[in-house]
């Protein structure tokens, strides 16, 4: 069976291009979250094998959505994906759970690449 | 032609080429801009090979080719002296030796194809060599960096230690952050030691696309390739476990030490000792021996002319004559037995180099004194104390590099060894500029063994210093190939006094160690006290004899059916030494002289019939048939003609 994954973006365009890539691959995309209170509140409902997690979003940032998902779930998988130059958050959200991290532009094969690491 | 009478000549000037190589490859790696010691080795090789073929030995021959093409490309600046370059070429010359070892002695020729290979990798791509050298060097950088001691005690405590070596993927995004994913994912299941380039170095990425690290784990070395392997960006992980020195012969000083982890240098085997048959001797000092031995017979052709004519004129003069030559004629003889301490001195540098280096500490060996001359019997004896005094200071004395720095030492330790004469002796000292003795510790050992009551608050220095030398003692924590093996600085004790010398050590705590052995110039000549015992003359070592007093019969006591004297508030055991030997007892009617001498670091008093008086002896050993006897370490002719016996106080009293 194909593993689910949660994807977590504050912007459309981001969810759609991680989207393709993913379906792409042979994974099933079950949900789309656009701030860090939808991710945690899909994360209960869903319960998906894998999240994206952006780091910059209204409401609830990334991290704290890592911290919250990461105390329902300690066996979360979790990657955080971030822009460039933000290194201290990527580190920050490293140490509260997340198993990798994908930084944008991204790149399809890097994605692939996390997806299939962290996964398995 | 027959080559065979020459064997023993080539044996001897190939040692010393290679002795040569050996010192000049140590310089070389200290120094490698310095072209004349490249040409130097480069002619070594060049005539060793030389002599090889003559003598038709193709084996040793064919190698040496091979180091000399490698010294050749170093030479024209082909090669550029990288570590492994020169860890290379030591590795040849210690194969060198045992190839030459085997071809004098006749035993089969071992295999040196893997050696071989070592070096004409280095021929045939110096280059690659070079690059391939360059990410082994980070590796063993970073072996010479961790925390040894930390890895001992882990390994100790069943955890096994491993080497990790990631390489990241080109163009991997956010390096440092990778690393901590490593970092994070490894530091789940192990403890990490040491990573190279330093942590902060990894953090501001300054580093290319490899790191390594050193842990501690209870995991396999596949589950921790694993591990790494499941993470992103990463390209390749090379995990090897690591061994604390592997096999080393605790005799054999100059044996390859091999490094903590082992390097693409294939190391040589383990060799054989040797017995050297030939003796080498300055042409000087046997013209001077012939030239006395010339004065002896027209001194024998005045006494004889002396003794037919009857002439009484000149007997004092003639007399007086022979015992000047004969005394020369002693000394003359004796300098053929004498050599210069260098020989043992010479294997240091190498071995200390190869250890320091296996320990990831910076260490400057100084030598003075090299030429100081001793009895060739101790030469060959005052080896593996050296070896084993020069290891603890390089496994125990010599703080980390990391640690010298906080305490603002230099980073590079020193020892100093160092040989001179002092009156009859030479004294040779061992000193280094480390953490020195941990007082404190050694009255917990002693106290742990039952040396020293419990609660026992301080110690002095030099009770610090005895129980060190207390057989079996030892605070080294956990067994290192080096020093703790058992064998500890009693056995060197035992050695030092086996040669008639003794052993004194002084620290400052934290700042320095010093050793010093104290040994007389030969052991086929001791000045000893005569003294006379039921009528027979017997020879005790000066050196063991502290005083002679005279006892009156009622200054006797007896504690528990033992004899013993008072000596300045000290009781003594008293024993006759006529008895000890089996000779009828001493009449103890009137004053009785007793020598008070020292047995196993206790003073024993011995009455005597008489005192003689002090002379030089010849040591003679007793014969075969005799065998060992209790007490007796031999025996010397006296001017009359008579025999004494030499006492041995060690085994006099049992």
């Amino acid at each position: 069976m194909a593993k689910t994954v949660l994807i977590t973006d504050d912007t459309a365009f981001m969810r759609m291009t991680l989207k393709n890539v993913i379906e792409k691959n042979g994974y099933q995309v079950v949900g789309e979250a656009s701030d860090g209170e939808e991710a945690v509140a899909l994360y209960k409902e869903l319960k998906p094998d894998l999240v994206t997690m952006d780091i910059t979003m209204p409401k609830m940032d990334g991290i704290s959505a890592i911290k919250e998902i990461m105390k329902i779930d300690p066996q979360a998988k979790i990657i955080v994906c971030s822009a460039m130059g933000q290194k201290p958050m990527v580190i920050e959200a490293l140490s509260a759970g997340a198993k990798d991290f994908l930084v944008k532009p991204f790149d399809a094969e890097r994605v692939v690449e996390s997806l299939r690491k962290i996964g398995s | 032609m027959d080559l065979s009478s020459f064997k023993e000549v080539f044996a001897a000037e190939a040692r010393d080429y290679l002795q040569s190589l050996n010192e000049d490859l140590l310089d070389f790696e200290k120094n490698p801009q310095d072209h004349s010691t490249v040409d130097e080795m480069f002619r070594a090789a060049h005539s060793l090979k030389g002599m090889a073929g003559t003598m038709g030995f193709d084996e040793l021959a064919e190698f040496t080719h091979e180091m000399e093409s490698v010294l050749d490309l170093l030479r024209t600046g082909e090669l550029q002296p990288t570590t492994h370059v020169i860890n290379v070429l030591f590795m040849a010359v210690d194969t060198l030796e045992l190839l030459l070892d085997e071809t004098i002695s006749e035993r089969p020729i071992s295999s040196y194809a893997e050696q071989i290979a070592a070096l004409r990798a280095l021929v045939e791509n110096p280059q690659v060599a070079e690059t391939a050298i360059s990410g082994e060097m980070t590796y063993s950088a970073e072996l010479n960096e961790f925390n040894r001691e930390t890895i001992k005690q882990g390994i100790a405590q069943g955890y096994k230690a491993f080497a990790v070596s990631v390489v990241l993927r080109p163009k991997t995004i956010l390096k440092s952050v990778r690393v901590y994913t490593v970092f994070q994912a490894l530091e789940e299941v192990s403890t990490i030691v040491q990573s190279n380039p330093a942590v902060q170095d990894l953090e501001d990425e300054k580093f290319d696309r490899q790191f390594a690290l050193v842990l501690l784990t209870k995991e396999s070395g596949d589950r921790i390739r694993q591990i790494v392997e499941g993470i992103s960006e990463i390209e390749s992980v090379r995990v090897e476990e690591i061994v604390l020195d592997t096999v080393e012969a605790v005799d054999k000083a100059q044996d390859e030490t091999a490094a903590a982890v082992s390097t693409q240098v294939p190391s040589a085997p383990v060799r054989i000792s040797r017995q050297e048959p030939l003796v080498r001797v300055e042409t000087q000092r046997l013209d001077k021996l012939i030239n006395l031995v010339g004065e002896l017979v027209i001194s024998r052709t005045q006494v004889i002319e002396m003794v037919k004519s009857g002439e009484s004129t000149d007997r004092m003069g003639a007399l007086d004559q022979l015992d000047r030559i004969t005394t020369e004629l002693q000394y003359a003889a004796m300098s053929l037995r004498m050599v210069p301490i260098k020989q043992v001195f010479d294997r240091f540098p190498r071995m200390v180099r190869d250890l320091a280096q296996a320990r990831g500490k910076d260490i400057n060996l100084e030598i003075f004194g090299e030429t100081t001359e001793l009895d060739r019997s101790i030469v060959n004896q005052i080896g593996d104390p050296l070896v084993h005094l020069l290891r603890n200071s390089i496994d125990h004395g010599i703080e980390p590099k990391a640690e010298r720095i906080a305490k603002g030492k230099p980073a590079a330790g020193t020892i100093r060894l160092s040989a001179r004469h002092e009156g009859s002796h030479i004294l040779i000292e061992i000193s280094d500029d480390g953490q020195g003795l941990n007082i404190d510790r050694i009255r917990e050992k002693a106290i742990e063994r039952g040396l020293l009551p419990v609660g026992t608050k301080e110690i002095s220095m030099a009770e610090a210093v005895n129980f060190l030398f207390h057989p079996g003692f030892s605070t080294a924590e956990t067994v290192t190939d080096l020093s703790g093996r058992g064998v500890g600085l009693d056995a060197v004790k035992a050695t030092v006094e086996s040669l008639s010398g003794t052993i004194d050590m002084e620290s400052e705590p934290g700042r320095s160690t010093r050793t010093i052995i104290k040994l007389p110039l030969t052991l086929a000549i001791i000045k000893a006290l005569l003294v006379k015992v039921d009528g027979e003359t017997v020879a005790i070592p000066i050196q063991a004899v502290r005083e002679n007093i005279q006892v009156e019969p009622g200054q006797i006591k007896t504690i528990q059916q033992n004899d013993v004297i008072m000596l300045r508030n000290e009781v003594l055991p008293l024993y006759d030494l006529a008895d000890c030997l089996g000779f009828a007892p001493v009449d103890r009617s009137g004053p009785l002289p007793v020598i008070i001498v020292e047995v196993r670091g206790e003073k024993v008093g011995f009455i005597v019939e008489d005192l003689i008086g002090q002379q030089e002896i010849v040591i003679k050993s007793l014969s075969s048939i005799v065998g060992d006897v209790k007490g007796v370490a031999g025996a010397t002719v006296l001017g009359n003609g008579r025999i004494a016996l030499i006492i041995d106080n060690s085994t006099l009293i049992g």
